[in-house]
């Protein structure tokens, strides 16, 4: 039996996040989007002194795009059904992935505040640490950093802070 | 003649050093990228174009296009030694290459591929100079109906080719759709979706959103399994023995002109003539059962292809202004940002700097040829770089690249976000490319429609009065609801879910 599978047997909120069908729920979040911008149209004329005013494209698009949703769903819950369990990877790799998305978060949280080179080390230093031993990790990091820095604000003129 | 005389402007325009050296920078960071598992030419093209605002727009496509052909090229080196394709396009070269590798024949199977190459690459583009002008004269007569129902024909190649199933397809179009209407409405200039912030005044920038879907959902992947790949097979003789010519030409120029038809096409990319090309080979081959244990043209004919289908994808582009492909995309966004408008018109109020563009890729294909041969070796080595090591450059890189589309955060978050968002719809098998192709004919078609409505008194009747415009329309139905019918029969091709 490999990991997703047994991931997918787990019992708990772990499991039950594994047992969800990622396509329907994908299909929901496209709908409300879709619903959305329908509902947004209307605050748009529809028509105007020159003809079809900026509502219409939208409202037409967006009525069309949740027609979509509706056959997309009906066919994540009937036709093809992707479960959590089984198109994501097991909670190590998902860990590798989340830690670059939380690598960025904090380059966002940091740049303007403490500058490039130091929000930079830290994006870098958060993506090293799992694969690399500290001290090596920290002069990669820093290291790398420099070297962007280098190039991109002297070469490129890049106004990085 | 008039071609040639502007091919020979071009050539002018295209051996000045500053445009030489852009042009080998494109086809190395091309070739570059080529190598690399998980950074495509589109990953490229959308990280460089930020850096390309201070140069001359001649300059920057010249170098944009490098990295577009320059990826063909890279893709087979890593294909053939490592069995690691460096871009889709290359997948398929995996499958005789590295056997040919392992055969102690590495170095004929990268000859053979470079030969292949250029010459499927230098005869598109001899394609693109005899066909372009005249297709571009042909468009002048579109008007905004012609040119709405053309895109709309754009649109269904899209959403009929790509991906395994045309609803996933159809939800990618309408996502990029959805997209491309945020911010000021072309004709009005009304504000819309913009939710009173004022950096989605101008919508949102279709750099950050290929970097996204394309660059960090791909970082995302490769974070998964940090697996690390294979020694190079060592190289020796670089060309084919007597026999083997023979099948490897008739390859070649099969895949020339499949890779080139299919560039003419919207809505592909240039894995799909690299796997017809390699599917046509084993059909017409004598001994069929030698595919996948190293038959030579199993490795000429699809890189022939691939290449083939770049100068091909550039006529829709140059003439009609419509992107075929994800890459394509990017350049022509490229071209808006430097102020040119793709199309038509472009031959004849830019012909210095199309020709310019045109020569050069007849330029970058020979440096390429150069590079590839003697330093393949040196290529392979650059692809053993650790995943782990790999990814967090590329992320920084990415991160530096949409910071400065705008210099500001702002970029940088959208980019975070699609990043997810890719990820997750590789993960439910939705296909991406749609969503940037859309994007960038979202606009372009909004304004064409409503264009079209106000010059027809409010009616949509224009649309299938003109001759050109119900063509259009009628081609768009036949693919739309062959499309359909193939879903429903379960006899869509395989190869499209494959490429996604």
């Amino acid at each position: 039996m490999d990991e997703t599978t047994n991931e997918a047997s787990r019992k708990g909120f772990s499991g039950w996040v594994r047992r969800q069908n990622a396509g329907l729920w994908f299909g929901m979040g496209f709908l409300a989007f879709s619903i959305l911008f329908f509902k947004m149209s209307f605050d748009l004329p529809y028509q105007s002194k020159l003809g079809a005013g900026p509502g219409m494209y939208p409202r037409w698009l967006s009525g069309l795009s949740i027609v979509v949703a509706l056959i997309y769903i009906w066919q994540s819950c009937s036709i093809q059904v992707f479960r959590v369990g089984d198109c994501f990877p097991g909670r190590q790799a998902l860990l590798n992935v989340a830690t670059i998305f939380f690598s960025c978060l904090a380059f966002l949280f940091l740049l303007n505040t403490v500058g490039f080179i130091i929000a930079g080390s830290v994006l870098m230093f958060i993506t090293f640490v799992r694969n690399y031993r500290l001290v090596p990790a920290l002069a990669l990091s820093v290291g790398i950093t420099l070297i962007c820095y280098l190039i991109f604000k002297v070469c490129f003129s890049v106004p990085l802070p | 003649m008039e071609s040639l005389m502007g091919l020979l402007s071009g050539f002018a325009v295209a051996m000045t050093w500053q445009n030489l050296l852009y042009c080998l920078i494109g086809v190395t960071v091309g070739q570059l990228v080529g190598v690399l598992p998980g950074i495509g030419p589109t990953t490229a093209t959308a990280l460089l174009i930020p850096l390309t605002y201070g140069m001359q727009p001649v300059s920057a496509i010249i170098m944009l296009a490098g990295i577009y052909y320059g990826g063909m090229y890279g893709g087979t080196i890593t294909s053939v030694l490592i069995n690691t394709p460096g871009e889709a396009a290359s997948v398929i070269t995996c499958l005789d290459g590295h056997e040919m590798a392992k055969q102690g024949r590495a170095g004929v199977a990268l000859g053979v591929a470079a030969l292949g190459s250029f010459v499927g690459g230098i005869a598109s583009i001899l394609g693109l100079v005899l066909i372009g002008p005249p297709l571009a004269d042909f468009a002048l007569r579109f008007g905004p109906t012609e040119m709405f129902s053309l895109m709309l024909f754009g649109l269904t190649m899209v959403v009929g080719l790509m991906g395994a199933s045309i609803v996933r397809g159809l939800v990618a179009m309408f996502i990029g759709l959805s997209l491309s209407i945020i911010g000021m409405d072309p004709i009005s200039g009304v504000l819309r979706y913009t939710f009173n912030q004022p950096f989605l005044i101008n919508g949102l920038d279709l750099v950050t959103i290929a970097m996204g879907l394309f660059g960090l959902s791909e970082i995302f992947l490769g974070m998964e399994n940090l697996a690390a790949v294979g020694k190079p097979e060592k190289l020796t003789s670089l060309l084919p023995n007597r026999d083997e010519l023979k099948s490897t030409t008739g390859a070649v120029l099969r895949g020339t002109g499949l890779g080139f038809l299919i560039g003419l096409i919207p809505g592909t990319n240039s894995a799909i003539p690299a796997l017809l090309s390699y599917s046509m080979e084993k059909k017409l081959s004598k001994t069929p059962g030698k595919f996948g244990k190293g038959a030579i043209e199993g490795v000429a004919g699809p890189e022939t292809a691939n290449n083939s289908y770049c100068g091909g994808a550039m006529i829709p582009l140059l003439t009609l202004g419509i992107p075929s492909s994800p890459t394509i995309a990017i350049l022509l966004g490229a071209f808006i940002m430097h102020g040119l408008t793709p199309g038509p018109i472009l031959f004849t109020q830019n012909p210095t700097f199309v020709w310019g563009v045109i020569a050069s890729m007849f330029v970058g294909n020979a440096m390429l040829l150069i590079m590839n041969l003697p330093l393949a070796g040196l290529w392979a080595k650059i692809a053993l770089v650790p995943a782990k090591l790999l990814y967090p450059i590329v992320l920084i890189i990415s991160i530096i690249g949409a910071y400065t589309v705008s210099n500001d955060l702002w970029d940088v978050g959208v980019m975070l976000v699609f990043g997810v968002i890719g990820y997750i719809m590789k993960k439910i098998d939705i296909p991406m490319a749609p969503i940037v192709l859309t994007y960038v004919l979202g606009t372009m078609m909004e304004k064409a429609l409503l264009q079209s409505v106000k010059m027809n008194n409010g009616s949509l009747v224009g649309l299938i009065e003109s001759p050109i415009s119900l063509t259009m329309i009628i081609l768009a139905a036949v693919v739309l609801s062959g499309s359909v019918y193939a879903e429903i029969k379960h006899k869509k091709s395989a190869i499209a879910g494959e490429i996604d």
